[in-house]
């Protein structure tokens, strides 16, 4: 029988009052579940369990619930969510070993957490774990029958032998005491932990269920992170990584929401929150689809509408989503043909379990050039498209350097939304290639606008005109204001288009030699790279291979334009050129 | 990273929101968020902590309504107690001190400071035997201090006369606005960011649409650096007219976007003699669009134009102290 995974989260159960009597109906009101109200929290769960049934007719069932089951970690929260969750197990024929359940930060029980820190006040708040889950430890016996392990930070595992797929949960409240913060893991155990959960099912697909989000869909969030700090996320997904998990489930912020990593390695799913009336609950259901060359997890999503609908229930009712329509990623493949072995579904040797290999560590030297993420690329292409931006004509930046094709990356960086896409994807080309450097350097009005509010705000930075513009910049644009002096090592050199790259190699070795005559290290970041494929030689475009070893370069997308076939002699060659037949922009003073 | 810290008489002064701002500005839409947060809070305490040379710290908490209460409270209970720092609040809403639970902590003049109408307090201190008759405000330490660091970049030739690169008259003087960026990075990102804020107030009222945001043009490299983090703190597009300034040579007939109807503001680091914007101005309008003001990092007074921002201007009071002279020859 197929199977079918139902991924809940944030259920949020409030009582009306807390347990000291007081009025909690401000939270209450803003679930549909609420504690002592098991009547209506009774046709809530029936809907919902109808509705799963009626869609999943032909699939065996499991269960997810990446955290915040109750709202302040009350008794009486627990009591509810407990009586509701047993009825949809009931209902949809879910037994206890077909459920995964986490903690969430609402799950932590403040109150009791305080009050040990009162009785001994040597220890940090955060590492009161029996106190911390005090109720939410019952809750979880009372409902699936085994204890939970409170100092642990793999909190249970749910292996589905047919499938060869493992479900991973994991506590993201590590760091969580009297007061809330962000998600963060105990990574020393997590890892001990994980070595012993891969022996039992080596060569499974992982996948990975917590509670803190690790990207926000608001604008409130001061994170890129989501709900982590970014060493703790950057460290723990490494640690992920290593186990070469393939997904990661999670909820906290109560938006529904789906993305991948920027190699489509790994596919993160957001099922938003479940019972929170602001915004829509929502859940999602994820099919396994295997086949000869890939399994593959095929996800829909759910939503509430039409809540308080003259002629619906009250909390409307649940509708199946379009899936491109609200750009959610509708298939997250685990493992594709080639890595259907189960040699290649071992984890990979690294640091994080116990064998340091090299080869396995994402670093520069195994970077390629130009990694498009399928996404950005197609759409920047629909942008390059609608716009108009990508010109035909002759187009001459220098004696020597002459186009048939012109990308208006100005117009391009204008529009701020278009902008943001590009921000967004280098810094994630950055983050997740861990490009290091210690100076950034703007090149162009086109690199300034780029990297200026990327990196001036962190790194000592400076911009300098195109080299072939130098003519037409005052002395003090030329000027690079900042001396080398072996300070700095690895410059980040950030620019627009990259074609041969001579005129990069024209600054490092000519006009501003002296900057760079004690760097390691000279990465180029390009928007995009206009030259040949056959052109990229030892990873560096041709004018710019005699840098090899001290210059790496890097393009977040490739987009040809077409060279002009003529040599010095063009202007008498090229009847184009010669009479005028089409324009010719040249975007350089004549000597 | 600390940007916004002026040290002027012995008082530091720091800005809540343009730290956060500036701390998050590879993120979007920074100006709306809700609070400042713990890592900016954490900062501002350790470097109070850690500075011996000043005795004030001014918190100047304008277009701040929230603060993560966790962060703040122990930290400021230990500088002003156990440190002993004078800690003051500048501009601060009544809400964010009762969400601060400080009130127990005032003691001494604060009634003085309070505006009755909008409840916020012009200063509030945290401890007892301040001295504030020299106390002086964030903007005001802030121009001072700014004016210092022109001061400081100031080319100045003497006997020498430098001709200006886009107009027809010479310079005593020349202010070299890159190197200002460059080297003094945090303090010129809060410039910009004490920028943005006046761009909000003068174009930005009542949160205009998205359709009728003004659309920002730089028309030079340091222009394009200024207007580049301008548009990542207010969320505007950005123009680049490739290039006018300051050797002008306009480049980009093709890519010459200017959309009809839309309304652009000029972006410049230094405005003199204003042709550029002139030049830009003419150009968005040839185009269809609206001129609507410009802004720039200094300006010299020469009433060229409505509807401008400027963080400086260079006027009859200042001009003498940079040696600042516009001269023409009819030679």
């Amino acid at each position: 029988m197929k199977k079918a995974f139902i991924h809940i989260s944030d259920l949020h159960v409030a009582a009306k009052n807390t347990p000291g009597g007081e009025d909690n109906s401000n939270r209450a009101n803003k679930t549909w579940l609420v504690a002592q109200s098991d009547r209506d929290n009774h046709y809530y769960i029936k809907e919902f369990c109808s509705y799963v049934k009626e869609k999943c007719h032909e699939y065996e069932l499991y269960l997810i619930i990446s955290g915040d089951i109750a709202d302040s970690s009350e008794k009486a929260e627990y009591d509810c969510a407990s009586t509701f969750l047993k009825q949809i197990m009931s209902e949809l024929n879910i037994s206890k070993e077909k459920v995964l359940l986490v903690p969430g930060n609402h799950d932590v029980n403040r109150y009791e957490c305080e009050h040990a820190v009162r009785k001994d006040n040597t220890k940090d708040a955060y590492t009161f774990n029996s106190e911390k889950y005090i109720y939410f430890s019952e809750f979880y016996d009372n409902l699936l029958g085994k204890s939970f392990l409170v100092d642990n930070a793999v909190v249970d595992y749910m292996a589905v032998d047919d499938e060869k797929l493992l479900f991973v949960g994991v506590n993201t409240n590590y760091k969580l005491g009297t007061r809330d913060g962000f998600g963060a893991v105990d990574l020393e155990r997590f890892n001990e932990e994980m070595k012993n959960v891969q022996s039992k099912c080596p060569d499974y697909i992982k996948i990975a269920v917590f509670h803190h989000n690790i990207f926000s869909n608001y604008e409130k969030s001061t994170s890129p992170y989501g709900s982590w700090l970014k060493d703790d996320w950057l460290n723990f997904k490494e640690s992920l990584e290593s186990f070469n998990f393939k997904c990661v489930l999670f909820g906290n912020e109560h938006t529904r929401s789906s993305d991948h990593n920027y190699k489509m390695e790994m596919f993160y799913s957001d099922a938003g929150s479940f019972a929170l009336k602001e915004p829509s609950p929502s859940f999602k259901i994820y099919c396994v689809e295997k086949n000869s060359t890939k399994t593959l997890l095929k996800q829909s999503l759910f939503m509430l509408s039409n809540a308080n609908k003259k002629g619906d229930r009250i909390y409307g009712t649940w509708v199946e989503q379009n899936i491109h329509d609200i750009k959610e990623i509708e298939e997250f493949v685990l493992c594709e043909k080639a890595n259907l072995s189960s040699e290649t579904c071992d984890p990979l040797p690294n640091k994080a379990n116990g064998h340091l290999d090299n080869t396995s560590q994402n670093t520069f030297d195994n970077v390629s050039p130009i990694q498009t993420n399928p996404q950005f690329h197609t759409s920047l292409l629909e942008i390059i498209k609608k716009d108009n931006l990508f010109h035909q004509g002759h187009f001459h930046w220098g004696e020597k350097s002459r186009s048939l094709n012109w990308i208006d990356t100005i117009s391009l960086l204008s529009n701020r939304e278009y902008f943001k896409l590009i921000k967004n994807e280098l810094n994630r080309f950055i983050d997740s290639n861990k490009i290091e450097y210690d100076f950034v350097l703007g090149i162009g009005i086109e690199g300034n606008i780029l990297s200026a509010p990327l990196f001036s705000s962190n790194r000592p930075y400076t911009y300098l005109p195109y080299t072939y513009r130098y003519n037409e910049a005052n002395d003090c644009e030329k000027s690079m204001c900042v001396t080398n002096g072996g300070r700095y090592k690895k410059i980040l050199v950030v620019t627009d288009v990259v074609h041969q790259g001579r005129m990069l190699r024209n600054l490092f070795e000519e006009k501003e030699k002296v900057f760079f005559a004690e760097v390691e290290q000279i990465n180029i970041l390009s928007l995009f790279y206009t030259g040949k494929e056959d052109d990229i030689l030892d990873d560096l475009p041709e004018g710019l291979r005699e840098l090899k070893g001290k210059v790496k370069f890097y393009a977040l997308m490739e987009l040809k334009v077409g060279k002009c076939p003529y040599q010095q002699d063009y202007a008498n060659k090229c009847a184009n050129y010669e009479h005028r037949l089409c324009e010719v922009y040249k975007f350089y003073n004549e000597k | 990273m600390i940007f916004s810290k002026i040290s002027y008489n012995s008082t530091a002064y720091y800005s809540l929101h343009a730290e956060q701002c500036l701390n998050n500005l590879r993120m979007e839409s920074v100006m709306k968020m809700p609070a400042v947060y713990q890592t900016q809070l954490d900062e501002i305490c350790d470097d109070i902590r850690k500075d011996g040379k000043n005795s004030m710290f001014v918190l100047n908490c304008d277009n701040v309504d929230n603060i993560q209460i966790n962060a703040i409270e122990k930290q400021l209970a230990n500088l002003v107690g156990a440190e002993k720092k004078k800690v003051i609040f500048e501009n601060v809403k009544e809400s964010l001190l009762e969400l601060l639970s400080i009130y127990p902590l005032f003691k001494t003049d604060n009634a003085k400071f309070r505006n009755e109408e909008t409840g916020k307090y012009r200063f509030f201190f945290l401890t007892n035997g301040v001295d504030y008759s020299k106390l002086i405000s964030t903007d005001k330490a802030f121009d001072e201090v700014f004016l210092e660091n022109v001061k400081e970049y100031n080319k100045s030739q003497q006997g020498e006369k430098l001709e200006h690169t886009s107009s027809s008259v010479s310079l005593t003087t020349y202010i070299d606005i890159k190197r200002l960026i460059i080297e003094k990075r945090s303090f010129m990102l809060y410039s910009v960011y004490r920028l943005a804020m006046k761009i909000q107030a003068h174009w930005l009222k009542n949160d205009v649409t998205d359709k009728k945001k003004p659309i920002l043009v730089c028309q030079s490299l340091n222009g394009s650096y200024i207007a580049s983090v301008l548009a990542s703190l207010l969320d505007l597009d950005l123009y680049m007219l490739d290039q006018v300034g300051p050797i002008n040579k306009l480049y980009r007939a093709i890519g010459a976007k200017i959309k009809a109807d839309a309304d652009y503001i000029v972006v410049s680091d230094m405005v003199c003699m204003g042709t550029e914007v002139k030049i830009v101005k003419n150009i968005i309008e040839y185009l269809g669009g609206n001129y609507i003001g410009n802004v720039a990092l200094v300006r010299a007074f020469l009433k060229q134009f409505n509807n401008t921002e400027e963080v400086m201007l260079i006027n009859k009071h200042n001009c003498k102290q940079l040696n600042y002279q516009i001269n023409v020859s009819i030679q």
